[in-house]
């Protein structure tokens, strides 16, 4: 019977899984007390076992090195558990892939931000939502005839499944949400309920209200991440020690440095995940408002002016947003129209990352020779965002910024004629060309 | 027909490793009795409840807790009241279908001597229902199928077939 040590954080839904195993098959697997997430794994008698430095990892007590979670849980595992036809086997091979590849990313692109451990991204949570609609759908179908999904009895299949599927189930999956996949949550349910999953998740309670993303709370938790490593980790003790205190206590906040690590876990995509937050979003403390750029971006791209123009009149919120002009300050320098034109597009490049929070139409009046550069921009925020980081600071200095009353009648009348690319400058330069930065 | 009958009392004896403590005998008016030296327990719940309970061993089969306890002798009730004189057309195999609609076992979260009495009660049933009839009643189906494949239980009973897939819905 297997029997070795395994190294992981606390509450590793992936090391979770091979515990799980464990308990199932009375394996022997002894989890490292004195492992220290982000200290242990760097130290060069850990790279030399396990080169990429992930975890969970597995030492057996021969002294043979596994790692990849599913590889370790299957190691651990009996033969009940790995399935008993070959047919069952690739069975339960077959939903190990549907945890890591289907259900996986889905959960974390929702959950993630939900807990305010990820910058939030409407357009990807609701896809992620959607995915995850899917993938239930599916599975509530495959146990409308089945108890487990393979054979009579539970298998590593249910295991990972149901592991994969845990923070979805405590963080966001509320009574609402899940109450079509009936099937899916009795499985979930009898799951979390056998006294060997016991034993690893204590006592799982179900979503009361869905989690969703604080912009405070993600703010303070870059700030958290930020820190020197050793600081994070004594802090990632204490959380801990509190919520064993206090188990029933799910509110995302404090769990929030627990939940946290999932992002470092043994694959690439969660590997990138986790260096995202480090670097801090400039609009961090902008308040969002609910203004939905993106919408508005779509909208101004496949309807016609007379549609997009009124909406987004309909939808700015001028509280969050704010509209500024931005005229050259050097435009008897410019020469050919096609330069001028570059001069704008090059300025777009070197700012691409404002995108997510900004729109502007820049547009060149006149001929070569004879002509001018101003633009109209919308931010999140009341003041330039150019501002908020060095990174997009190369060009602004070379226009005149000047903010405009959004309830006026002239800033209408301005935005109106930039957004449909009409009128003309102030020296009644003709319009020419515009770029529309989105 | 009834379905609960000094069958279903002996076949869960032989279940839990038990020897019936007693004779087991049926009355002319269809009342099973268990006579022991000291009393007589009369009807097919009370029956099971003291065999199973009084002389329930620490078994993982018997609930021990008194929530489950009580869902015990709920099920030992319906077995006797709804479920006796089902058949496959009946609104007692509807009702049983809706109660197996979100869990997977009649008490608690694992396989009990609960579902071991509900499936030698409702095999006969079963053995007799057509595929179609199966796939109407699916959350019966589904935990009658899990049940089944419990070595000790089957005792000499036939594996019934189920389908996995829905054939006749639309």
């Amino acid at each position: 019977m297997a029997s070795g040590t395994l190294y992981t954080y606390p509450d590793n839904f992936r090391a979770q899984k091979v515990l799980i195993a464990a308990q199932y098959s009375g394996a022997n697997v002894k989890v490292d007390p004195a492992f220290v997430f982000g200290e242990t794994n760097k130290k060069e008698d850990f790279l030399k076992k396990f080169p990429l430095g992930k975890v969970p990892a597995f030492e057996t007590s021969d002294g043979k090195f596994l790692s990849e979670s599913n590889a370790i849980a299957f190691y651990v595992s009996n033969k009940q558990l790995r399935g008993s036809s070959d047919l069952e086997q690739a069975q339960v091979q077959q939903w190990l892939s549907f945890a890591d590849s289907e259900i996986l990313p889905a959960s974390c692109t929702w959950v993630y931000p939900a807990i305010s451990i990820m910058q939030f991204n409407k357009q990807s949570t609701d896809r992620a939502k959607e995915d995850v609609k899917r993938l239930l759908q599916a599975l509530n179908s495959h146990l409308l005839t089945r108890t487990y999904l393979v054979g009579e009895r539970i298998t590593l299949a249910d295991i990972a499944v149901s592991t994969s599927l845990l923070n979805l189930y405590q963080y966001v999956l509320d009574a609402n949400f899940r109450k079509p996949y009936q099937n899916v949550n009795r499985w979930f349910t009898t799951l979390v309920n056998q006294p060997q999953f016991k034993a690893v998740v204590k006592d799982f309670k179900l979503c009361d209200t869905a989690a969703e993303f604080d912009a405070k709370k993600f703010a303070e938790f870059q700030g958290k991440s930020g820190g020197a490593e050793p600081k994070k980790e004594g802090g990632k003790k204490q959380k801990k020690s509190e919520s064993e205190k206090e188990p029933k206590k799910q509110e995302p906040k404090k769990k929030q440095e627990k939940e946290k690590e999932p992002e470092t876990e043994p694959d690439a995509a969660d590997e990138a995940l986790a260096l995202e937050p480090k670097q801090k979003d400039p609009f961090a403390d902008v308040p969002a408002g609910t203004f939905n750029l993106d919408e508005f971006k779509r909208c101004y791209s496949n309807e016609d002016e007379s549609v997009s123009i009124p909406f987004f009149w309909e939808k700015l919120d001028k509280e969050n947003w704010s509209i500024w002009i931005g005229e050259y300050k050097y435009n008897d320098e410019l020469e050919k129209v096609f330069m001028s034109c570059n001069l704008i597009t090059g300025m777009f490049q070197r700012i691409e990352k404002l995108k997510k929070n900004a729109f502007a139409s820049v547009c060149l009046f006149g001929t070569d020779g004879d002509s001018s550069i101003s633009g109209i921009w919308v931010f999140r925020g009341q003041k330039l965002a150019f501002e908020l980081s060095p990174d997009w600071q190369t060009d602004y200095e070379s226009y005149k910024w000047t903010k405009l009353d959004a309830n006026s009648p002239d800033t209408k009348k301005l935005v109106n004629e930039y957004f449909s690319w009409s009128g003309a400058d102030s020296k009644g330069r003709k319009f020419n060309q515009g770029k529309i930065f989105k | 027909m009834v379905l609960c009958d000094a069958n279903v009392i002996t076949n869960t004896c032989k279940f839990l490793n038990l020897n019936a403590p007693g004779d087991i005998a049926f009355l002319p008016s269809g009342e099973v009795i268990l006579k022991t030296k000291s009393k007589e327990v009369k009807g097919f719940a009370s029956v099971l409840e003291s065999i199973i309970i009084s002389q329930g061993n620490a078994s993982h089969l018997v609930p021990s807790n008194p929530e489950e306890l009580a869902q015990l002798r709920q099920w030992l009730e319906i077995c006797i009241t709804t479920v006796n004189f089902a058949d496959s057309q009946s609104t007692a195999i509807k009702e049983l279908n809706e109660r197996l609609a979100k869990v997977n076992f009649l008490v608690g979260n694992r396989i009990s001597v609960a579902d071991a009495v509900l499936y030698y009660t409702i095999y006969p049933v079963l053995a007799r229902a057509t595929m179609h009839e199966k796939e109407q009643f699916c959350h019966l189906s589904r935990w009658f199928s899990t049940v089944q494949h419990l070595p000790k239980l089957k005792a000499g009973h036939e594996t019934i077939a189920f389908s996995r897939n829905p054939l006749y819905s639309n």
